[in-house]
């Protein structure tokens, strides 16, 4: 019994991920912010049949959007869905930020310019 | 009037990027500033908000008596960034432009004037590498990766392998750095300035510091000289590396490792290379073992077409606790270790066709994933007792084996004072990177501790494991070296900014007050 709520639990390290690429020079997997990330619980209901749906804050990411998404159970996740026979199935959303940015290209630098 | 957006967590428990552990721990308050006002705007000065975020973050640690230091992408393996007291993420910090006027920049720096970048301290390698390439220029080297941010890098030395050019603190003009009381200066050599004082007026007046021996200390510095803002360097038109990867018994390459007389190697091209670098298995020296392998680039004009990227498809990704798992096996059962580093060397350093494989900077030093555990000690030789270090390294990881394999680099001398690669003509570096287990740091103490009998001259990278003594600093650098960075630094910062930027390691190493 104690083995298995162990190999239960410990199925909170599940977890599946999404980076972005960047859309300059050889493409490389977008940069991140690893050291400043959101994370967010959501849950699925009745096997499937209905789940909450997470919507980032525009503003969240400096305007430059997210750039690795991580999705994964937490360690409660099966325990709960075996206690609720399924109908109720927590997991967590981990965003990291893209902090890709182009260089500024304005016009001027010098003296008295503004950009 | 809008101020800063700076977010903030207190007892934040920091990590580095690879999780190793002894590195990181609760941070009183973690700092977070934007290029953005507290209203969600932008300035017209991308870099403004960022800037006046930092000094009142500094203005804030003065006035709690706390110590502040910031961080990069944390990839560090050693607490060089760290304090426990105010921690600043300067990952959102990522303004930089490509190019200055005429009248920002000095005459003997106008035929490069469209080749010099300022970037905020948080850009990382990536950001210009990949938006560099687009614009047909190159960084002149970097590290092995490319996740690091400029600031964080040229702070440790990061380096490459560079031959003929040096570390990444060996391209850097200039650096703009907050202060005590929120003054922020901008720093470059006296006997070679790249920008007039009007750059200064564009950086919202900063204080103009025209000192060759305060740029030499303060360019490998660790964070120790204040917050660094942004870092003024030269980039250079774009080329291509072609890359050779080869397999060798250990018997042919020590000669070539100890005094890069390449000829018995046979490589490609009689030509100098680029980046040299051998990486050695240390348990599979026997003649047949094919425990050495030689990773060359040559340079190559780019041609009109860039060669096409390659894509890494989707793969697993090893969690942690695989890592940490491994580590734990590596102590238990050891007998594995000398097959495991070997079938982990086949897969990271493939044999490339024989015509190589040719790309860009960018490409041929792309992107790698955190190991989730993992744990590095480099040390930085004159290339003339390479063969004596050699011997001592690879004798203490046969003591007891430990996965990890010893990478040999080659970098041309840099004249920062406390540079990893300072030995001249050429410093070797040596890297032992391997998953953080007991056994492991076991294995580093070992070296450590037989390189400090030796009478082998060395130095340790500041952003990896090591020992955390003032008398290798002494030795390795000279106490003379030593005493003008620390002058240098109290110079600067005064009683009081030297105690407020100061860390552990920092004390620990005897380079405080």
């Amino acid at each position: 019994m104690l083995a298995a709520l162990c190999l239960g639990a410990a199925s909170g390290c599940y977890r599946y991920a999404y980076h972005e690429r960047s859309p300059s020079g050889s493409h490389d997997l977008a940069p991140i912010d690893r050291q400043q990330v959101e994370t967010h619980s959501t849950w699925s209901y009745w096997w499937g049949l209905q789940q909450s749906e997470w919507m980032p804050d525009p503003k969240g990411c400096d305007g430059l959007g997210a750039g690795r998404v991580e999705v994964g159970f937490r360690w409660f996740s099966v325990p709960l869905m075996l206690i609720t026979l399924g109908i109720a199935t927590p997991s967590e959303i981990t965003v990291y930020c893209n902090v890709d940015a182009p260089p500024d290209e304005s016009a001027r630098v010098g003296a008295g310019g503004g950009s | 009037m809008a101020q800063p957006l700076i977010t903030f967590e207190d007892h934040h428990p920091w990590q580095n990027y690879h999780r190793t552990a002894l590195v990181g721990g609760t941070v009183e308050r973690f700092f977070t500033p934007r290029n953005l006002w507290d209203n969600g705007t932008r300035a017209a000065k991308g870099f403004l908000p960022g800037l006046r975020g930092l000094q009142s973050i500094v203005k804030q640690a003065e006035a709690g008596q706390r110590r502040v230091r910031a961080l990069g992408s944390g990839w560090s393996l050693s607490n060089a960034a760290f304090t426990d007291e105010f921690l600043v993420n300067t990952g959102r910090l990522n303004y930089w432009r490509v190019g200055l006027d005429d009248d920002l920049v000095t005459p003997a720096f106008a035929a490069q004037k469209g080749r010099l970048v300022f970037a905020q301290c948080g850009v990382q390698i990536k950001v210009l590498n990949g938006h560099l390439e687009d614009r047909r220029l190159s960084l002149m080297t970097s590290g092995a990766s490319n996740g690091q941010t400029i600031a964080g890098a040229l702070s440790t030395g990061t380096h490459g392998a560079a031959l003929g050019f040096g570390a990444i603190q060996d391209f850097v003009h200039g650096l703009h750095i907050v202060t005590a009381d929120g003054d922020h200066h901008f720093i470059q050599r006296k006997s070679r300035p790249a920008v007039t004082s009007k750059f200064c007026e564009w950086l919202e007046g900063a204080r103009e510091v025209l000192d060759d021996d305060l740029f030499r200390a303060a360019v490998v510095s660790f964070g120790s000289f204040g917050l660094i803002h942004g870092v003024l360097f030269e980039v250079e038109p774009i080329y291509l590396l072609e890359r050779h990867v080869r397999r060798y018994d250990y018997t042919e390459v020590v000669h070539a490792a100890q005094t890069l007389e390449l000829e018995t190697l046979g490589l490609p091209h009689a030509e100098t290379p680029f980046h040299f670098e051998v990486v050695l298995n240390p348990y599979r020296l026997a003649p047949g073992e094919k425990g050495a392998f030689v990773r060359v680039l040559y340079r190559r004009p780019a041609g009109p077409r860039l060669p096409p990227p390659h894509f890494s498809e989707s793969r697993l990704q090893n969690s942690e606790d695989l890592v940490s798992i491994a580590g734990f096996f590596a102590d238990v059962a050891p007998a594995v270790i000398p097959e495991f580093l070997q079938s982990q060397l086949d897969d990271a350093l493939a044999l490339t066709p024989p015509g190589g494989v040719l790309g860009t900077h960018g490409q041929q030093f792309g992107d790698s994933n955190p190991t989730g555990g993992g744990a590095s000690t480099e040390i930085g030789v004159p290339l003339k007792h390479v063969g004596r270090a050699l011997q001592v390294i690879l004798g203490a990881a046969q003591q007891a084996p430990f996965g990890a394999p010893v990478a040999l680099r080659y970098v041309k001398s840099s004249d920062a004072l406390l540079a990893l690669t300072h030995f001249e003509p050429i410093t070797c570096t040596f890297e032992v990177p391997g998953v953080d287990s007991t056994r492991t740091r076991e294995g580093f103490q070992r070296i450590w501790q037989a390189l400090a009998k030796s009478d082998i001259p060395h130095v340790y990278h500041w952003g990896q494991a090591l020992p955390q003594n003032a008398d290798w600093p002494s030795a390795g650098f000279g106490a003379a070296r030593v005493k003008q960075w620390r002058d240098a630094r109290r110079g600067f910062l005064g009683s009081a900014g030297s105690s407020m930027f100061q860390n552990a390691l920092l004390s620990r190493c005897g380079l405080a007050g």
